[in-house]
């Protein structure tokens, strides 16, 4: 196989379908070309249907398989939307969509980064931060990384499997939690920021990721705590 | 032989926003106002804040908060289109047309062939000089009558709504005519250098 240009639509099957949440199902595809990314990078997705009506969406790349031939997207479900009902509700393993992609190369992290790192989620918007979580943990990398997730409750939490056991993973559940819970309880503030920093050996880059008012607050928590706009990277949506 | 992928039962949602008006290929009308932008979102204080128009004209001229806010301002009405697919309809913009701005700065050299738009960020983009006269380009103030949200660009922002939106750079400072072509900054990351959502032109490969 070989690998083209990212503008090229390349066709995808669905190889395994994960439910990660409520709201948020894991897609395993295997596209007919290789599209190797970057951590945070995010790849667009186009269904068809049957009159020939095509609609495609960006979503991010999910840290889920280490498998280069397997591309894996966490797909949030949006009832009002017009992809996602039919992509949670319709499509299954076998079929077919089309891809293209890698997108994006300022919201990435690469392994030779020296930099410390903290990581700030909020929902759904903790899917590229774990991707680049994930390639810190495989790499050789001696840089400190950190991430800060805020989800609604337990059963929203994401990569459960991942992320639960991660001594450099904060989470934080902003509606309720379960009585035995040992994490962290309500939204991120700065008092949870300047703790998590305070761990730092020098100012990290900081990435935010999340609902737009999620990323103006974290970043203006972390520039009153000192952290330069120049080390903050943000990526929004909604 | 090529089987074109069809999604059995996918289709158009007609209830998924207002369909008054048709929409550029590939976009879907939002009705919030999505944020997107490559870096965190700046605080400029009106106090600091300054316009530049500079390079091929006949009289450069830097404009303060006040001076420019005493300029004629003009209403466009108008749809905005994003390279990442949102489309919102019918929104009221407000601010300083830049046929006015460049009367200000004593009229175009006849060599001005593109206009460079630098921000307080430092980010760049790039348009024919045909693109931005006549009414079709304003430096804005407003939108739906409130003053731009930082998040939106404010306290002002180029606005150019027949292409991209990321041709309306935010957080404006700097308007340099030239002679020459220079692509801006997602212009050489990747994205087309014109930009017209009718035509699909989205990334460096789209004609």
């Amino acid at each position: 196989m070989t690998t083209i240009s990212n503008n090229q639509w390349v066709e995808a099957t669905v190889i395994d379908i994960a439910t990660e949440s409520p709201e948020i199902k894991t897609f395993k595809l295997k596209p007919t070309t290789l599209l190797p990314h970057v951590a945070g990078q995010h790849y667009e997705l186009r269904l068809t249907g049957d009159d020939g009506y095509q609609a495609a969406r960006l979503y991010s790349a999910a840290p889920v398989s280490d498998d280069p031939t397997v591309l894996c997207l966490s797909i949030q479900l949006v009832p009002t939307g017009e992809v996602t009902p039919y992509v949670h509700g319709n499509l299954a393993v076998g079929d077919t969509v089309e891809v293209r992609g890698p997108f994006g190369r300022f919201f990435v992290w690469q392994p030779d980064n020296p930099a410390p790192v903290l990581l700030i989620g909020g929902g759904s918007g903790v899917i590229p931060l774990v991707a680049m979580l994930r390639a810190h943990e495989k790499s050789k990398s001696t840089a400190k990384m950190h991430l800060i997730y805020s989800a609604r409750t337990f059963d929203d939490v994401i990569y459960k499997d991942m992320l639960l056991d991660m001594a450099n993973t904060t989470i934080t559940l902003t509606s309720k939690t379960p009585k035995d819970w040992m994490g962290e309880s309500g939204r991120i503030n700065a008092a949870l920021l300047a703790k998590i920093l305070a761990d730092f050996p020098t100012l990290p880059t900081c990435y935010i990721c999340g609902m737009s008012p999620f990323v103006s607050a974290m970043n203006e928590l972390l520039q009153s705590l000192g952290i330069p706009l120049s080390s903050i990277k943000t990526e929004r949506f909604g | 032989m090529y089987m074109a992928v069809v999604n059995k039962g996918f289709k158009k949602r007609d209830d998924h926003g207002d369909h008054h008006k048709p929409l550029p290929p590939g976009q879907t009308e939002v009705i919030q106002w999505p944020v997107l932008s490559y870096a965190p979102t700046p605080h400029i204080p009106t106090d600091t804040w300054s316009l530049t128009i500079d390079g091929e004209v006949n009289k450069p001229v830097t404009l303060d908060w006040k001076q420019f806010n005493k300029l004629p301002m003009t209403t466009l009405l108008t749809d905005i289109h994003c390279v990442t697919r949102w489309s919102r309809l019918g929104m009221k913009w407000e601010g300083v047309s830049l046929d006015e701005l460049i009367m200000q700065a004593g009229g175009l050299k006849e060599d001005a062939k593109f206009l460079i738009a630098t921000t307080f960020e430092g980010y760049t983009t790039n348009l024919p000089v045909q693109d931005i006269l006549n009414d079709q380009a304003m430096v804005a103030l407003k939108a739906h009558d409130e003053p731009l949200s930082p998040d939106h660009g404010g306290p002002a922002r180029l606005f150019v709504p027949h292409l991209y939106l990321w041709k309306s750079a935010k957080w404006i400072k700097t308007l340099t005519f030239t002679k020459e072509d220079h692509p801006g900054f997602w212009e050489v990351n990747g994205y087309n250098n014109y930009g017209d959502p009718w035509l699909e032109q989205r990334y460096s490969d789209d004609y």
